[in-house]
């Protein structure tokens, strides 16, 4: 099971009506056609773009977490949002990797916590102590 | 322990790096200082604080990030500039 992470901007000037067919309809695309599973839908709304896309300055977010088993499932959502007028920009990322690399890092992080109690501040400070007096 | 003794005999703080007339401050990484384990791409505030007045990536040599987190972020600026949530350029 691969995690991803999709984010599409859509154009301001989209009515609530259109909006809401392209945010359910990615959605269930995703879910019936291209087995995605576990979507969590986030709306991050509108937010002014840091260059304008297509005239527009602003745009609107929407965050899709999904998992995947299908292995060409990213490549299906894609090519459906590529043709999609509504959609400015898209970019789909892999997670599980990322989530692996995190743990990593936690690890690494709790072993040098541990390290630094395990030695002690005396060892560090023990010199200055004696030499103030 | 045998290098304190150093310091100890001229009955003053000496060290190695602390001189007076060359007092530099260490640089550290702040995302290994705060335990970050990964850089989003959507903590926007964070990463802008990482571009240049230009939108340019700030090097490590500046802001002392080290060679992990500076990987992650700027995996993470180049995402967000993908989604126009960070500038390429600024004039």
């Amino acid at each position: 099971m691969k995690q991803y992470e999709t984010v599409i901007v859509s154009p301001p000037n989209l009515g609530e009506a259109d909006l809401e067919a392209l945010v359910t309809g990615v959605q269930t695309e995703l879910a019936e056609r291209f087995g995605g599973a576990n979507i969590v839908v986030t709306r991050w709304g509108k937010k002014t773009l840091a260059y304008p896309i297509k005239k527009f300055t602003e745009g609107y977010y929407v965050l899709y977490e999904y998992e995947s088993e299908t292995e060409d499932c990213v490549a299906k959502v894609e090519a459906r949002l590529r043709i999609n007028e509504n959609v400015m920009r898209y970019m789909t990322i892999r997670r599980d990797e990322e989530r692996k690399s995190e743990a990593r890092m936690k690890e690494r992080y709790a072993k040098r916590k541990k390290h630094a109690t395990d030695e002690g501040d005396s060892e560090l400070y023990g010199d200055d102590f004696e030499m103030e007096e | 322990m045998a290098f304190g003794k150093r310091g100890a005999k001229d009955g003053k703080k000496k060290s190695f790096y602390k001189k007076d007339y060359l007092f530099k401050r260490k640089k550290y990484c702040k995302f290994c200082d705060t335990g970050v384990a990964f850089v989003d791409y959507k903590d926007i505030k964070l990463l802008g604080g990482y571009l240049r007045e230009r939108a340019k990536i700030v090097p490590r040599r500046i802001s002392g990030t080290c060679s992990i987190h500076q990987r992650q972020l700027t995996t993470a600026i180049k995402r967000a500039r993908h989604l126009a949530l960070l500038p390429f350029t600024q004039d």
